[in-house]
């Protein structure tokens, strides 16, 4: 199985809309900070606002030839905020072993010391999902969790059951970063 | 073998979530919904969850099977759905 983390900036554009797409689904923009629809015209400019900007990296999740997601870090006043988003249909094992490739892309290619996640309240699945992959809840208020993820910490997770579980599947993914 | 399958699951759910603390899994029966619409997986914990499932389904009926097959992980008609659609699922591998 081949799976292409593709910069949002070399997406052609059919790639583009099926981002866009996926992210205007109703059970994605619940749980989005921005959750309007929003519109190409002003999904074109934001992806064309990327270009040669070196404190966001959005990739596109193409699995055999199809998108399938998207995963991200932006930087704002030197802190690192991931965040990742699949298709409702997506085999667990790919998203899962997606995340577990882009951070280790974040910590050991990016060299990203510590990363963050906000993630909604009432997403309790993605809450989970982070914690699962070893980021610590720090702080709270009425409607966000605040969790970070260090990369030493992340090292010391890969060993945890739950990361190990997906080992098997990796070793069956050819992937690359673009 | 369908009594003896649910044993199984609910054995390797409550033992997973000793590590995940997840409220939704406590005390789990065949009602139990574990992946999907308000299931109490995420798809990490899923994946944690099959792998130890395979693994002692293949010990107590000496018969390797995949759960983790492509169609049955599509969210829409997965088996994952909860414990009794997974007890019927793992006992129709068994039987084929």
């Amino acid at each position: 199985m081949k799976i292409v983390f593709k910069n949002y900036s070399t997406l052609n554009e059919q790639e583009s809309f099926e981002i866009l797409n996926i992210r205007n689904k109703d059970f994605i923009r619940k749980n989005m900070i921005t959750n309007e629809i929003i519109s190409l015209e002003n999904h074109t400019k934001w992806i064309n606002s990327l270009k040669n900007n070196l404190d966001k990296k959005y990739f596109a999740i193409i699995c055999e030839n199809e998108v399938m997601g998207s995963c991200s870090w932006v930087k704002e006043k030197d802190e690192f905020t991931w965040g990742i988003f699949f298709k409702e249909e997506v085999n667990p094992i790919i998203s899962s072993c997606c995340a577990y490739l882009f951070l280790e892309n974040c910590f050991f290619y990016d060299k990203i010391e510590k990363l963050g996640s906000l993630v909604k309240k009432e997403n309790t699945i993605a809450f989970s999902f982070n914690k699962n992959f070893g980021f610590e809840l720090y702080k709270e208020d009425e409607d966000y969790f605040y969790l970070k993820l260090e990369k030493e910490d992340w090292e010391n997770n890969k060993n945890s059951r739950l990361i190990k579980s997906i080992k098997k599947y990796l070793d069956k993914i050819e992937y690359q970063f673009s | 073998m369908k009594d003896k399958i649910e044993k199984i699951i609910i054995e390797t759910l409550v033992e997973l979530n000793e590590e995940l603390e997840n409220e939704s899994l406590e005390n789990p029966s065949s009602i139990t919904k574990l992946y999907g619409a308000n299931g109490g997986f995420d798809s990490l914990a899923l994946v944690s969850f099959i792998t130890d499932l395979e693994e002692k389904i293949s010990d107590e009926f000496d018969k390797e099977i995949v759960l983790a097959d492509e169609k049955a992980m599509s969210a829409k008609t997965s088996p994952f759905r909860n414990v009794e659609s997974l007890t019927l699922y793992i006992k129709s591998l068994l039987e084929n």
